[in-house]
């Protein structure tokens, strides 16, 4: 099952309203990417989730019961943080035989494999590592887990264009061998938008969006042209993120791509492309 | 009760190298006293004698304790560690520990005082005569004690804020002035009834029993233990 429920759920920091009223649900087996600005509350949804910190108000459900009860297990959960929990003077080779321990599923040669692909040297502490082999041993340690639920924060934090494309691919790999729920909060949303299947995008700490990605993509287009045009076009249409250059302008229309008036768009000399998350998640977010 | 043994294996894993480390010292600082005094006990009209290592054993464990939490506490919530699961985990290991050194310490004392003029923290403050449970039980219980404050004031410190954290370091201060001051106001009746109450619970009247300290130091133990659990129920992550 390992459907996750969150309902009502707030948080505070001080005057700071972290998370606003979030309620929503995970379905099982899905690869989710949670995207947000920055200090819109992904880490803070992410820390209560794994019961790392605790909400003012509101409850989470795991399988139907409160992960906030004495009883409940976390082990279904594992979640890599961006900020690092392990002791500094621990080898990873340690740090893989105690998640072992902790975790019974983790896959040891899995892990070992893994640090072979990135270039890892397990025998060095974590004190040892650059940013990038710091967030590719937390990632190794989290894909090797085999916990139902898995949450990178940042998992590409540091790495070059090669370990994130080794990266992407292993997870990919690992996800179809063992389909689990998969959450990943990034900024590189360009990068991970071909792995995600569900975006969940959230804002000032509310949930403003939570679609699949090819919904998403259908649901919008951009269209540009000459200034006076594409204000001619967008009018009585809902659009986004209106960008002018000169005498150029373009915009993403809120709309079915279907529902485009292909005639009009025609006699204002405008172009149509397809919409980038991205492009889309800027559009959503600065507004 | 499985993720409560891999906690304490952890934390005793933690601590193997300080412990390590500890003996080590003490060993060489035993070496040179015991060297010392025999050197000086051959010489006319002196006389020396060396002992107590058992206090630096309270002193270690009490910053062992303080150093068992923050670390701890944090690579446990990233392997999804409950935090009951934490604190009993850090109990068992902690009672395995003052165990192990209370053991460590009556044989080391044994060995010095068969070897040297050497006397233990325990026979320095209750006499000589060879009550070993009563010593281990006496060094076990001051152990216990030791590293169960350390461990419930390092937690304090982690849950506070700022305002609270000062407030708690003016504590010790608060306290020796209040009672100064409640001293003065009855003409030295209150350090007396302390010092009638510490003469008692420590054991220290008449026929020196070491029993009612044991009985003192686990239930202070206990207590800080206690404490220490309303402190990490809801122990939040700090970053």
């Amino acid at each position: 099952m390992s459907t996750i429920q969150i309902k009502e759920l707030s948080m505070r920091y001080g005057n700071t309203l972290a998370l606003d009223n979030v309620s929503l649900t995970l379905e099982p087996n899905k690869i989710y990417g949670l995207l947000g600005r920055n200090g819109a509350g992904k880490t803070t949804l992410l820390n209560l989730l794994t019961n790392k910190i605790y909400p003012h108000s509101g409850d989470i459900a795991f399988d139907g019961e409160s992960i906030f009860s004495q009883k409940h297990s976390q082990k279904k959960i594992y979640y890599m943080m961006e900020k690092n929990l392990f002791p500094l003077g621990l080898k990873i080779k340690e740090i893989f035989k105690w998640t072992k321990e902790f975790y019974p599923e983790f896959n040891l040669d899995y892990a070992n494999s893994l640090a072979n692909k990135f270039g890892l040297d397990v025998s060095k502490t974590v004190k040892e590592q650059s940013t990038g082999y710091t967030s590719i041993f937390k990632a190794i340690v989290a894909l090797a887990s085999n916990a139902r639920i898995t949450i990178f924060d940042e998992p590409v934090l540091g790495l070059d264009a090669n370990h994130r494309e080794i990266f992407y691919k292993e997870l990919l790999a690992s996800y179809n061998e063992n389909p689990r729920t998969v959450i990943i909060s990034t900024h590189l949303i360009e990068e991970v938008a071909n792995v995600l299947e569900e975006v969940i995008i959230i804002n000032a700490g509310r949930i403003i969006l939570k679609k699949s990605v090819e919904e998403l993509l259908s649901s919008a287009y951009t269209i540009s042209g000459e200034k006076e045009n594409v204000d001619k076009y967008l009018q009585g249409r809902e659009y986004v993120s209106a960008e002018t250059l000169g005498k150029f302008k373009s915009a993403i229309v809120l709309a079915d791509l279907q529902s485009r008036d292909e005639g009009l768009a025609k006699k204002l000399e405008l172009d149509f492309t397809k919409t980038e998350l991205q492009q889309l998640f800027i559009g959503l977010t600065n507004s | 009760m499985k993720d409560i043994i891999k906690v304490a294996k952890y934390f005793l894993r933690d601590s193997r190298q300080a412990v390590m480390i500890f003996y080590a010292i003490t060993i060489f600082l035993v070496l040179f006293l015991f060297y010392m005094s025999n050197g000086l006990n051959g010489q006319p009209g002196t006389e020396a004698s060396f002992g107590g290592l058992g206090f630096g054993v309270m002193i270690f464990l009490f910053v062992s304790g303080l150093n068992s939490f923050k670390t701890n506490f944090k690579f446990m919530l990233a392997n999804s560690v409950s935090r009951r699961d934490i604190y009993f985990g850090g109990i068992l290991a902690f009672v395995i520990l003052a165990g192990f050194m209370a053991i460590m310490d009556m044989v080391m004392s044994q060995f010095f005082m068969a070897t040297s003029s050497y006397q233990s923290f325990y026979g320095q403050i209750y006499g000589e005569e060879k009550r070993l449970i009563a010593e281990f039980l006496w060094n076990f219980a001051v152990f216990l004690f030791a590293v169960s404050s350390g461990w419930m004031i390092t937690m304090l410190y982690y849950k506070s804020g700022k305002l609270m954290k000062i407030f708690i370091s003016f504590i010790p201060v608060i306290i020796i002035f209040t009672v100064i001051g409640f001293n003065n106001a009855t003409d030295g009746k209150v350090v007396n009834a302390m010092w009638d109450f510490f003469v008692r619970v420590f054991g220290f009247t008449d026929n020196y029993s070491s029993y009612n300290a044991v009985l003192t130091f686990i239930l202070t133990a206990v207590t800080a233990f206690g404490l220490s659990y309303v402190l990490v129920r809801k122990m939040r992550l700090k970053e």
